[in-house]
């Protein structure tokens, strides 16, 4: 049987990846396991500049799901290429950085400067709803989308992923704005903007007022996108949202979904992307799926 | 120190005053060391993020929390009875550092705050620990039942509404002590009246905070606890980079 696959022609060993801001720079996870067994691994959302992030409480439980609204902390790309990318590459699974600005020019020095690393593919942020001016302002209207990627498409000598928001009317439109540009592949989604009250003492639960929206909540809004998308563009899509299983994981890669990123599961569990992994293989196995890649876009719509 | 995660089952269940519970429970496998201060990530029923709890007492195959309701994950737990499942990752966190070379050391804790500062006595006897707990009334003194007395020098027990002990808080208490060291875990109020303690004297304090938490392990970076560090503040991560920090360097 056959669990790998290949996003803009970089191969994965199987389609788990992990999602960015959930696995920090993957050393803590591999204190529990040989995180090099799972296809991928993103990077936190790294800035040109260190980032403080946003005050807590940065958390709030809600139902089926989590907000966060961390905002962004990295130690800046400087130290993640000093200091954690050699680990992340010594795994064995594909790295890939997730890039993120506030301003154009951030977002096209940044992607430079990632170009001339190992890392072997970059993951373009243009959708943390919990920055302002921070990414989403370029990722929400479809001629924002198109403008950032072609800037930074420039500079970029690297496989290029756009990550899109789904706080938008129209995400297949960003899709296929992201494609024009010469995005070589799309993960989505990234958090719903949302909030949590606390009736009690009349305050919002988090600091920033505002958060984004992961977990099992959002799965199907998610695998609603990944389908949109999937029917609007030719390139691959790396699929996200509230995956807790490997069956969630196989319900991506039916809707269209190449590869798959697990991100809030690890948060709840240290051990979720080896489990989800190894449920999924199961799953692929009692099917008889000699590879997973027939799955992709094998959903079936009378 | 390597984390595991732990398969756990409650051998019993006390129900004290205030919403406090005494859980102790039965490792089926051996559990790795853990320091005083470390906590536990503990999968809680019906909920899909983990509760920080800190570990109370343990030995190789068994461990107590001393648990708060505090909401509804707390609660979940505490309403669970012998028997009852679950699993934990642990040991998480940086403990309290010890200082064998002193000898005036104290502890000062405010109600389920007291929880884990037992460790630091229980497993360094030859420090010879004052400590000095604060309870609102006797009944929710009740659940420490004596094991601070077994393992300290001396205990001081306070009260706020003088049911049991000194009449008054604990850290009225800090000057007569006057520790070289003092370990802290409780209320804002408490700990900044401590920090201002140890700031005046030049006391070597350290102090156990608590933060709403995501992953426990260092990664998702929700736990955000502000500390000075290098002359500027940083928010730091309570399960990775703490939970115990330098009392001096806590923004309260």
């Amino acid at each position: 049987m056959n669990m790998k696959t290949s996003v803009a022609g970089v191969e994965f060993k199987n389609p788990i990846i992990v999602a960015s801001g959930t696995f920090g720079f993957c050393r803590e996870y591999n204190n529990f396991y040989d995180v090099g067994q799972l296809g991928g691994i993103c990077s936190k959302g790294l800035t040109l500049e260190p980032r403080n992030g946003n005050m807590p409480v940065r958390i709030a439980e809600t139902p089926s799901g989590m907000l966060n609204s961390v905002g962004l902390q990295n130690p800046g790309v400087e130290y993640f290429i000093q200091n954690e990318l050699p680990f992340m590459k010594s795994t064995g699974a594909v790295v890939i950085a997730n890039a993120a600005g506030s301003c154009e020019s951030d977002y096209v020095r940044l992607v430079e400067i990632l170009s001339g690393t190992d890392v072997d593919m970059i993951e373009l942020n243009i959708s943390c709803p919990n920055v302002k001016n921070g990414g989403m302002a370029f990722g929400v209207e479809p001629d924002g989308v198109e403008h950032i990627v072609k800037s930074v498409r420039k500079v970029c000598k690297k496989p290029l992923i756009v990550k899109l928001t789904p706080n938008v009317s129209d995400i297949a439109k960003n899709a296929l704005a992201a494609e024009r540009a010469g995005a070589d592949a799309l993960s989505l989604i990234n958090t719903v903007a949302a909030m949590a009250v606390d009736f009690g003492r009349k305050r919002p639960v988090l600091d920033a007022v505002t958060g984004g929206l992961s977990g099992p909540a959002v799965k199907p809004i998610a695998l609603r996108m990944v389908y949109s998308c999937y029917k609007a563009v030719k390139i691959p899509i790396i699929g996200m949202g509230g995956i807790m299983t490997g069956k969630d994981a196989g319900e991506f890669i039916l809707c269209g979904a190449t590869a798959v990123q697990v991100g809030t599961a690890n948060i709840f569990d240290p051990y979720a992307a080896l489990t989800i992994l190894n449920e999924l293989t199961n799953l692929c196995e009692r099917d008889n799926i000699i590879d997973v890649q027939t799955l992709v876009g094998g959903l079936r719509i009378e | 120190m390597k984390s595991v995660k732990a398969e756990l089952i409650i051998k019993s269940n006390e129900k004290y005053a205030d919403n406090l519970y005494r859980i102790e429970c039965e490792s089926l496998h051996e559990l790795p060391d853990i320091s005083a201060g470390q906590f536990a990530h503990i999968k809680v029923p019906g909920k899909d993020l983990r509760r920080p709890i800190c570990v109370y007492a343990n030995t190789k195959n068994s461990i107590t929390f001393i648990i708060a309701n505090v909401g509804e994950g707390t609660a979940a737990f505490t309403s669970q009875g012998k028997g009852h499942k679950f699993d934990a990752i642990l040991p998480l966190g940086n403990g309290f550092p010890i200082l064998p070379d002193k000898t005036n050391i104290a502890v000062l804790g405010g109600g389920t705050g007291c929880a884990p500062l037992l460790k630091i006595a229980a497993d360094n006897k030859a420090l010879n620990v004052t400590a000095l707990l604060g309870f609102p009334n006797a009944s929710s003194r009740g659940i420490y039942k004596d094991d601070f007395d077994k393992v300290c020098k001396r205990v001081c027990y306070c009260t706020d509404d003088g049911s049991y002990g000194y009449h008054g808080y604990p850290t009225d208490l800090l000057t007569e002590i006057a520790p070289e060291v003092l370990y802290v875990c409780g209320a804002p109020g408490m700990m900044k009246t401590a920090r201002e303690y140890c700031r005046k004297l030049g006391v070597i304090g350290f102090a156990s905070m608590e933060q709403k938490m995501g992953c426990g392990v260092g990664a998702c970076l929700v736990c955000s606890v502000r500390i000075m560090q290098d002359g500027r503040e940083k928010l730091l991560r309570a399960c990775a980079d703490g939970p115990v920090f330098p009392l001096e360097d806590i923004v309260l």
